[in-house]
């Protein structure tokens, strides 16, 4: 094994409770300007769209850059491919379970939706996953910070090399 | 024969001492994590600071920001490094940082679950104050008010070793100097002397005291700041979580 066991976990829980913290805080920065810009000018659901979905990205972003910082050690180039594998593999998953748990327990989501629609809908079908699923939006985050790593860390294992 | 490849040995293992201590020297004492969290942490003080102004809570918001800023541009300088304003290359975060980070942040619960106390907040920006001031805190209180401390101890020969490695490790004894060991107790004092204004209760004060113990002791361990933001910050989640919890939303 190039990474030992010991390394994996830090990488997975240095990175995973880095990026939440990251994204608290920059949320606290962005919520005024979402206060002022969004609330009161677009409707409810859609300001909920939007916030839900700007965070999840926001989760993405930070995860990808701090993923960067916590392997200083490995080579640019394995990060950064390791980082795009796990970031594909992460949709893949959310896309899968988000849709088969809400397939299974709100059927009623996909009444009027057919075929290949289904890709469009993915947006939607995410916020009601964090809702009605997970119960709470944060979930979503932490899900995804926690799988994005463990694909992450799947990914540099196979690609990994020494920074010259 | 014998005697000599004992002395070769020790020489090897103080070249290697000396070469772990120089890279300590050379190297910045941000990692690129410690920095960018003490940035953020900053300007949003800084921001909490500017709209309350009139405020005590804003005033101290400021203080903090004040705390962050000298704790940005001071803490290499006093390393001994050359001013920079982005200090690259960054020391790089360390292999073990998140089991640092474990053992940090379960001992601050525990001694925050010993003195159970529970924070005054009066209203959602001071939760976020709270919340943010980590970062700052850790790099005042442990980084610039520590460092001069192990400059002074460079030079010590009264040293007193309380951790001695196994030979096969090849690691140099843990060693503290009066200076450090003072230190470790001085800026915990004025870290706790920082908190009689927000709060005035005495339980709170020796938590934070023993908190900033331990928290310096650490830093004096491992010189390494990452682990104490993350734990210092997720210390205070838990903290003003508790406070909704009691109180309620």
């Amino acid at each position: 094994m190039n990474i030992s066991i010991k390394r994996m976990i830090s990488i997975i829980g240095i990175g995973s409770i880095s990026t939440l913290l990251i994204l608290l805080m920059l949320e606290v920065a962005f919520a005024q300007v979402l206060t002022n810009t969004l609330i009161g000018n677009i409707s409810d659901n859609l300001i909920l769209l939007i916030i839900i979905l700007g965070l999840f990205l926001l989760t993405i972003i930070i995860a990808f850059v701090v993923g960067y910082f916590v392997s200083q050690d490995i080579a640019l180039k394995s990060v950064r491919n390791a980082s795009i594998m796990s970031l594909g593999c992460l949709f893949l998953f959310l896309f899968i379970v988000a849709n088969g748990s809400l397939f299974i327990l709100h059927r009623s989501v996909y009444s009027k939706v057919s075929g290949f629609e289904i890709l469009w809908i993915f947006p939607q079908v995410l916020v009601y996953f964090s809702i009605y699923v997970l119960g709470d939006v944060f979930s979503l985050f932490i899900l995804e910070i926690i799988v994005y790593y463990c694909f992450f860390i799947v990914f540099l294992e196979k690609l990994y090399q020494v920074k010259k | 024969m014998t005697t000599r490849k004992l002395y070769g040995r020790e020489g090897s293992d103080a070249s290697r001492r000396n070469k772990i201590s120089q890279e300590y020297w050379n190297e910045s004492t941000h990692t690129i994590l410690s920095y960018w969290f003490c940035l953020i942490a900053t300007g949003i003080e800084f921001f909490l600071g500017i709209q309350h102004i009139n405020e005590y809570f804003g005033q101290m918001c400021l203080v903090e920001a004040f705390f962050g800023i000298s704790g940005l541009l001071l803490l290499d300088p006093i390393h001994g490094r050359r001013f920079q304003l982005y200090p690259k290359p960054f020391k790089r975060v360390h292999k073990n940082t998140f089991f640092r980070f474990a053992i940090t942040f379960s001992i601050i619960v525990a001694i925050q679950f010993i003195f159970q106390v529970v924070p005054l907040i009066t209203s959602t920006e001071m939760a976020l104050g709270i919340v943010m001031c980590a970062p700052v805190e850790e790099y005042f209180f442990r980084g610039v008010l520590m460092e001069p401390s192990f400059i002074i101890a460079k030079k010590s020969k009264n040293k007193i070793t309380i951790w001695k490695y196994p030979p096969r490790k090849k690691k140099p004894d843990k060693e503290i100097s009066y200076v450090e060991i003072g230190m470790i107790f001085l800026s915990a004092a004025i870290f706790s002397s920082v908190h009689v204004n927000y709060y005035g209760q005495l339980n709170l004060l020796l938590m934070v005291f023993a908190g900033g113990c331990w928290l310096s002791f650490i830093y004096w361990w491992n010189r390494d700041l990452t682990p104490l933001i993350l734990s210092h910050f997720l210390l205070n989640i838990f903290f003003v979580y508790q406070y909704y919890m009691v109180v309620g939303l």
